[in-house]
């Protein structure tokens, strides 16, 4: 098997403790330089650097959000890897974080009920034309719940060629779309994107959620 | 399935224990074990597949062990066949294994002329000898030659008392180069000083028949046998030394030199005996050279997992070959632990952690095999393998090469060599008198091996991860695991009163209920080829193994009825290697004073009784009914006890004859007998009618050699014990007879080694 990132053969060394290795396509080289995010965390927005972070000290008091959690450091090597996956159209390499994508979700989001539901955040009609999957729509689908469009995102630039302040400062791209007679309102939701920046893309579509009406909102990112 | 070579060898090995008993309960757990690491993502569904039908395949190609209990037809037969195997070729011994011409059966063929014939494999041989059955083992512990042979496929020997009865012509190509050896090991043999030239000839050229079987004995104790095993580690001075001499003296391109090198190694292992651990050195080399050439690479370990394959495939009989096992294991537990010695950055630390892992990992085959540990060797072995790996074995391959090159060099070498060699065989020696404490540990059952090598796959992971709570409780495991053989014999509330087989000589061991004591009733030893000494044959063969593998390492009491070799003649040996508290014999016992001198230098009691005594062993009460006076002759003289065993009254005899019998009969103090162990092996001269009417015995134990030249036991005593109903127990039709009792029951059971 070869790794899917760095494409070389895949070889653990043979340890006693990789007498039966995971099946993951990605080689411990590679495996080493993705930085899993370690308890404890930022109980907010769920960064394990900084325990008590600016991001927070501006979204906490707006009450939009439950808690942030999400699964690697947003480091130099998972930038590359998103940026192949994002915007070179690698779709496989998501298969590089599926185990840990799953078992961070079922251990931070372990006593959210069974029927909660996956609000992966949209793109535009425009973008998803172009790059022609969702990121989030595919991390949701690893999970083991409901994936619910709740979400629609208008046209605007491309997030990642703004900076921090212009992120900051932008106003609410997200309109809600779900309707009255579905939805129940005391149903917990997780927002699912790739990377957790700012925290604006987030709070926004949460913005959302909660001005519909919807009482508990978490999001669960890749990266961080 | 690259990187995944050493599940193939799980695969295999799997295979083998399927071929075995409980094949139902086995294959249903590796199928568990393949379903689960396919749902927990570790294995693909073709993976697991292909590791089972691996499995099943060994299940049915590793050979039924059958065995053959029919004896010859005849006595002395001629045959013809093809010499296979050359075991090995002493001063006044040589084996090797034929293949007969007419039924393919394999013969082992040992020739114990005075002179030795020139052998050589392939060679088509006429031959003629006594064909015999190999022998059997008929006491629990001792090693079982007819079973090992059949292992091996082999299921008779043909024994040759002269060297003309002989005759062998040709061999094969092979064998005409293992020839070559023979040539060389003669002359270095001539030229060398015999010191040298017999470890020169184990070391390089994997014929140990030089080497003095005490230091071969030595090195297994302080477990060094590996030693002087050729292995990796030889064949890669022998490769580092050859690469130099191609690339730098032949100007050959690297390329070439390892296709060169490839042909020496196929031919290596038949130049250098064919042991396991050298085929597994060359074929892993081999194997890994022979990729240089191509481009399709493997990793270390899968080269292994496959000669490993290789290896079974062409000899499958190679599963219960103790060198086999022990190689690979060792060798696979380096290869799982590089990361671990990675990190040890001193040489030293790394020679000993080397050094431990391959004796914890062999460890519980070596108390299998020899039902103890030496937990000293855990520091000696270390540095005495060092010794090797660092001088000995590179040095001596030095020699060789001189001695191949420039003779002259090679003789100051040999002067060099042992003058360093000598000294520090003889330290470890003195090493051995002084501190060789072995831990007698008993037979080593099934769950206590699978147990084991759980905890030491967890203490090697916990290593790895640095988790040290985990690592202290694998390692308390092992203790645990080790020391319950230890405390075991305490807390059995099971008595054990075993009957040895030894022939035409006795010995009676009473294991009483949580070791509250072992005592031994007769010593008996066969006397050795001048009639009149006696020989270790028995005690080492039958009684240190026994008490050895019931984890006996002190004996409360030796009880000796009566001075003969056959009752007594064991008795120095033993006392070699086990601590005696008391020995107690009859007062008209006359060998007294050889006691006397033999006890001086120790501290064991030496204890004289007579009729109408009682003395006590622990909780264990014997009363004394004979001699009550000098009979003038030594077997009457023996020395009768009473005692009881599960409310049942045993009667020891010796040697008496019938008018001692007559004597206890007419005795005012009345008993019963329930078990009689019949003087005398049986002899006419006793156990008589009166006696038998007296007493009414239940049983009766008789320990009596097969085919002895007195016939005892006598028709006449057999036919007198069937006429009371008693039923007999004989060594020479049972082999060893065990009773068995619980503390607190009235009854017990015996057993016999043979149904």
């Amino acid at each position: 098997m070869y790794c899917l990132f760095c494409h070389q053969l895949i070889e653990h060394g043979l340890s006693w403790q990789t007498i039966l290795p995971k099946l993951d396509p990605i080689c411990p080289n590679c495996a080493q330089l993705l930085a899993p995010i370690h308890l404890p965390t930022c109980d907010y927005c769920g960064r394990d650097d900084h325990i008590s972070c600016l991001d927070c000290k501006r979204w906490r008091p707006s009450q939009l959000l439950c808690y942030n959690r999400s699964v690697f450091r947003y480091n130099t090597f998972l930038k590359e890897v998103i940026a192949r996956w994002k915007f070179r159209g690698d779709y496989q390499l998501y298969a590089l974080f599926v185990h840990s994508f799953q078992a961070r979700f079922n251990q931070y989001f372990s006593e959210l009920p069974k029927h909660t539901w996956l609000v992966p955040i949209p793109l535009s009609e425009k973008r998803l034309a172009h790059r022609s999957f969702n990121q989030a729509e595919a991390l949701a689908s690893l999970l083991p719940r409901t994936t619910v469009p709740l979400l629609k995102r208008l046209e605007g630039e491309k997030q990642s060629k703004k900076t921090r302040k212009h992120r900051l400062a932008m106003r609410n791209p997200f309109l809600y779309q779900g309707s009255q007679e579905d939805v129940d309102f005391a149903q917990p939701i997780v927002l699912i994107d790739d990377i957790y920046t700012t925290g604006t893309t987030i709070h926004h579509a949460a913005q959302r959620l909660r001005a519909a009406g919807h009482q508990k909102v978490y999001s669960f990112t890749l990266a961080r | 399935m690259r990187g995944k070579g050493h599940l193939f060898v799980i695969a295999t090995m799997i295979g083998f224990l399927i071929a075995g008993p409980h094949s139902l309960i086995i294959t249903g757990v590796w199928i568990f074990l393949l379903a689960l690491a396919y749902w927990k993502r570790r294995l693909r569904l073709i993976e697991c597949f292909i590791l089972f039908v691996t499995s099943v395949f060994f299940a049915w190609y590793f050979p039924k062990v059958e065995m053959i209990d029919k004896p010859p037809n005849q006595d002395f037969v001629q045959i013809t066949g093809t010499i296979q195997q050359i075991n090995q070729i002493r001063e006044h011994y040589s084996s090797f294994v034929v293949i007969e011409e007419q039924t393919d059966h394999l013969i082992q063929i040992n020739n114990f002329s005075a002179n030795q014939p020139s052998l050589v494999s392939g060679a088509t041989c006429h031959l003629t000898g006594e064909v015999v059955l190999p022998s059997q083992a008929t006491n629990p512990g001792q090693f079982d030659y007819r079973a090992y042979l059949a292992r091996q496929n082999i299921h008779y020997q043909l024994n040759i008392n002269d060297v003309n009865q002989i005759h062998c012509q040709g061999g094969h190509f092979i064998g005409k180069g293992v020839e070559l050896r023979h040539i060389l090991m003669d002359r270095i043999n001539q030229s060398l000083s015999p010191a040298t030239a017999s470890w020169l000839n184990a070391i390089t050229l994997g014929n140990r028949d030089g080497i003095d079987q005490d230091y071969i004995e030595l090195f297994q104790r302080w477990h060094l046998s590996h030693v002087l095993a050729i292995s990796g580690l030889h064949l890669s001075i022998v490769i580092m030394i050859l690469t130099l001499l191609l690339i730098h003296i032949g100007y050959l391109t690297k390329e070439r030199s390892s296709q060169v090198l490839f042909v020496f190694l196929s031919v290596f292992p038949f130049f250098t005996g064919g042991s396991p651990s050298v085929w597994r050195a060359s074929l892993v080399s081999a194997l890994s050279f022979f990729t240089l050439f191509n481009q399709y690479k493997l990793a270390k370990h899968d080269y292994l997992s496959l000669s490993f394959i290789c290896l079974l495939i062409v000899s499958p009989q190679w599963i219960y070959h103790l060198g086999f096992q022990f190689s690979y294991l060792v060798t696979f537990s380096l290869i799982l632990s590089r990361k671990l010695l990675k990190r040890l950055t001193h040489p030293l630390l790394k020679g000993y952690f080397i050094g431990a892992l391959s004796m914890l990992v062999v460890l519980p085959l070596q108390i299998q095999r020899f039902y103890y540990l030496n937990p000293l060797s855990l520091i000696v072995n270390p540095l005495f393998s060092g010794y090797f790996t660092l001088f000995v074995i590179p040095f001596l391959f030095f020699i060789l090469f001189a001695f191949l090159l420039f003779p002259s060099l090679a003789q100051l070498l040999d002067v060099i060599f042992f003058t360093i060699h000598e000294p520090i065989l003889k330290l470890l020696l003195t090493i051995d008198d002084h501190l060789f404490h072995p831990l007698i540990l008993g037979e080593f059952p099934r769950y206590s091996l699978v147990l084991y090598y759980l905890a030491l796959f967890m203490l090697m992971y916990a290593l790895e991860q640095k988790n040290k709570p985990t690592c202290w409780l694998a390692l308390i495991s092992i203790l645990i695991i080790v020391g319950f053989q230890q405390i075991k014999p305490y807390i059995s509330p099971f008595g054990k009163i075993t009957m040895l087989d030894l022939g035409q000589a006795n010995a009676l061991v009473m294991e009483l209920p949580y070791r509250q004591g072992v005592i031994i009733y007769d010593l008996g030893a066969r006397p050795d080829f001048d009639f009149v000494t006696a020989s270790n044959q028995v005690y080492q063969e039958v009684i240190k193994p026994y008490l050895y593998q019931s984890g006996i390492k002190h004996i409360d009491a030796i009880i000796l009825s009566h001075d003969d070799l056959d009752h007594t003649g064991s008795l120095d040996y033993l006392l070699e290697d086990f601590s005696v508290e008391t020995i107690i014999t009859s007062y008209f016992f006359q060998g007294s004073e050889q006691i006397l001198t033999l006890i001086k230098p120790t501290n064991i009691k030496y204890n004289k009784v007579k009729a109408g005594q009682a003395f006590n062993i622990g909780p264990q009460s014997f009363f004394v009914l004979s001699p009550s006076q000098d009979w003038g002759n030594e077997n009457d003289n023996s020395l009768v006890l009473l005692t009881q065993f599960a409310n049942m009254n045993w009667l020891l005899t010796g040697d008496i004859s019938e008018q001692v019998e007559l004597k206890m009969v007419q005795a005012p103090f009345k008993y019963h007998i329930d078990v009689l162990s019949v003087a005398h092996h049986g002899s006419a001269s006793s156990t008589s009618a009166p006696f038998l009417e007296q007493f009414q015995p239940d049983v009766a134990l008789i320990s009596v050699g097969r085919n002895n030249r007195y016939n005892h036991p006598s028709d006449d005593v057999i036919s007198r014990l069937r006429s009371h109903q008693i039923s007999i127990y004989r060594t020479d039709k049972h082999g060893a007879v065990q009773f068995l009792y619980h503390q607190n029951k009235p009854h017990g059971t015996f057993f016999t080694f043979y149904p």
